[in-house]
């Protein structure tokens, strides 16, 4: 201890510079939010946004084609990334500001006003729409058996007696519940889901069907697909607070205005066009 | 007070029921710590390098990454890196928290053990013990009793982080937690159930603690209070 006074205190400038550092480095940057790159919002030129409020927005990024991180950028990216974008600027904000939300924090976090608006491929469930109100449907999609290549497994029936992974809380672990005598695996995340299919741990995913089927066309050789077509048909909503009715109107409003003008079109093309 | 007792009345026999997977998960855990810390410990205080290299390495590796990091690289990473089928969620979940705690475990041995005055060791070692018989019969003992308040707050917090195997989907506690307030978006319904069944849990210990201090009489010496 007190033979070596001077290495400890260098160890500890060290120490106070780090952190000073890392404090600094919080304070400097923009707002930690993904302006996306709002591709295909070519109609409304957003140019003047200066004092114009952000739309404060929440999301799970961890369902691509929808949402997801780029790694490479670090902002979120995917068709409900772009298309918030489009929809906050054409609903008179400057932009909207991301926030990564766990999935089960999501609506937690529209109550506590830590942001107004969900997107994150939420299906419209008479549940859900018990605690939030939900814009008009922005996205059909269905839930799909996600199987190993060989696997008899083709039909939901012949989930029956099966492990099945789901996420859990999400319309694949309701689906999944419906079908009888499966055991249902849940899991926080989808791609854990998707891992444990991967190693074995369960026999079959019931997710999304966009989401499936972009992992399968990211991921050609890891020996999944899809057993047949979606069996159910669902709705994405965007969800706000049920009080927040004026926000709500207008987000219908720009919604109606992007599928009017072709920009819902370009978007949707860009991510889910089979010709891509 | 808002509160929604049909909610809890309803969820409360799902969350109970993640009560014995905790049990287990921690439980087994911590057996594994308790014995496989104790070698490390051990390797750590030995001068064959050997032996000491290897566990501190372990001991760094451990306590320096997330456990959440932990559980993917053994259930998911190793089978894939040594070409196995993976074991069950279950025991692998078992394994990467029993690996993990045993880093804590270990250097809390190692205090314990250092915490025993030297002329212990040289005393029983003058009267013709060897190392192992003044290890197990003279230092240990004295050295468990040093280690008890710590080796129980490592279990306490073994216990909270179970809930981490939920990235096998293994339900237990928490994660049910997360599961039902998920489905009904009640907060405080599900929440405070879960908190409070956390703390019967740990209350369990808390007991078991004072009961193997007293045995082993942790209060006999009181240096500044008595």
């Amino acid at each position: 201890m007190i033979r070596r006074p001077r290495r400890l205190r260098l160890l500890a400038t060290a120490l106070l510079a780090s952190v000073a550092l890392a404090l600094a480095g919080c304070g400097g940057q923009a707002p930690a939010s993904g302006n996306g790159a709002a591709a295909g919002s070519g109609s409304s030129s957003g140019a003047s946004s200066g004092s114009k409020p952000y739309l404060q927005v929440g999301t799970e990024a961890a369902y691509a084609p929808f949402e997801s991180v780029d790694p490479a950028s670090g902002k979120y990216v995917g068709f409900d990334m772009d298309l918030i974008q489009a929809v906050a600027k054409a609903a008179g904000f400057a932009g909207a500001q991301v926030h990564n939300i766990k999935w089960d924090g999501l609506i937690p976090a529209l109550d506590d006003h830590e942001v107004d608006a969900v997107i994150s491929a939420m299906t419209i469930t008479d549940d859900r729409a018990k605690s939030v109100t939900f814009s008009d449907p922005y996205f059909t999609a269905g839930q799909v058996i996600g199987v190993k290549k060989g696997s008899p497994i083709k039909t939901p029936q012949d989930l029956a007696g099966k492990k099945v992974g789901v996420q859990a809380d999400t319309t694949g672990d309701y689906a999944a519940q419906k079908v009888k005598g499966t055991t249902i695996v849940r899991y926080p995340q989808t791609p854990d889901a998707i891992n444990a299919l991967l190693n074995g741990d369960v026999d079959a995913v019931v997710i999304d069907a966009p989401v499936l089927y972009n992992f399968i066309k990211e991921n050609p050789n890891r020996g999944v697909v899809a057993a047949g077509q979606p069996f159910t048909v669902e709705y994405y909503g965007i969800a706000m607070r049920k009080d927040d009715t004026e926000l709500v109107r207008k987000i219908n409003q720009a919604l109606a205005k992007l599928k009017a003008d072709g920009t819902y079109q370009k978007l949707y093309d860009q991510y889910f066009s089979s010709s891509k | 007070m808002d509160i929604r007792w049909d909610v809890v009345v309803r969820y409360l026999p799902f969350l109970v029921e993640g009560v014995p997977m905790t049990l287990l998960l921690s439980g087994a855990g911590i057996g594994i710590a308790l014995v496989w810390g104790l070698f490390l410990a051990l390797g750590r205080l030995s001068q064959r390098a050997w032996l000491n290299r290897p566990a501190a390495a372990y001991i760094t590796f451990f306590r320096g990454t997330p456990l959440l990091v932990q559980i993917m690289l053994i259930h998911f990473a190793a089978p894939q890196l040594f070409g196995y089928r993976p074991l069950p969620p279950l025991v692998d979940g078992i394994v990467a928290l029993g690996l993990n705690s045993s880093a804590y475990v270990a250097e809390i041995y190692r205090a314990g053990i250092l915490s025993v005055p030297h002329g212990q060791m040289e005393a029983a070692r003058s009267l013709g013990m060897s190392y192992g018989l003044a290890m197990r019969l003279v230092v240990l003992p004295q050295a468990f009793r040093v280690a008890v308040p710590p080796l129980f707050n490592e279990f306490i917090a073994l216990t909270k982080d179970s809930s981490l195997v939920f990235v096998l989907g293994v339900l237990e506690l928490m994660s049910r937690g997360s599961v039902a307030a998920g489905s009904v978006y009640r907060y405080l319904e599900i929440w405070l159930p879960v908190a409070l069944l956390y703390l019967a849990l740990t209350s369990i210990f808390t007991l078991l603690a004072s009961a193997v201090e007293r045995r082993l009489g942790v209060h006999d010496q009181r240096p500044f209070l008595a």
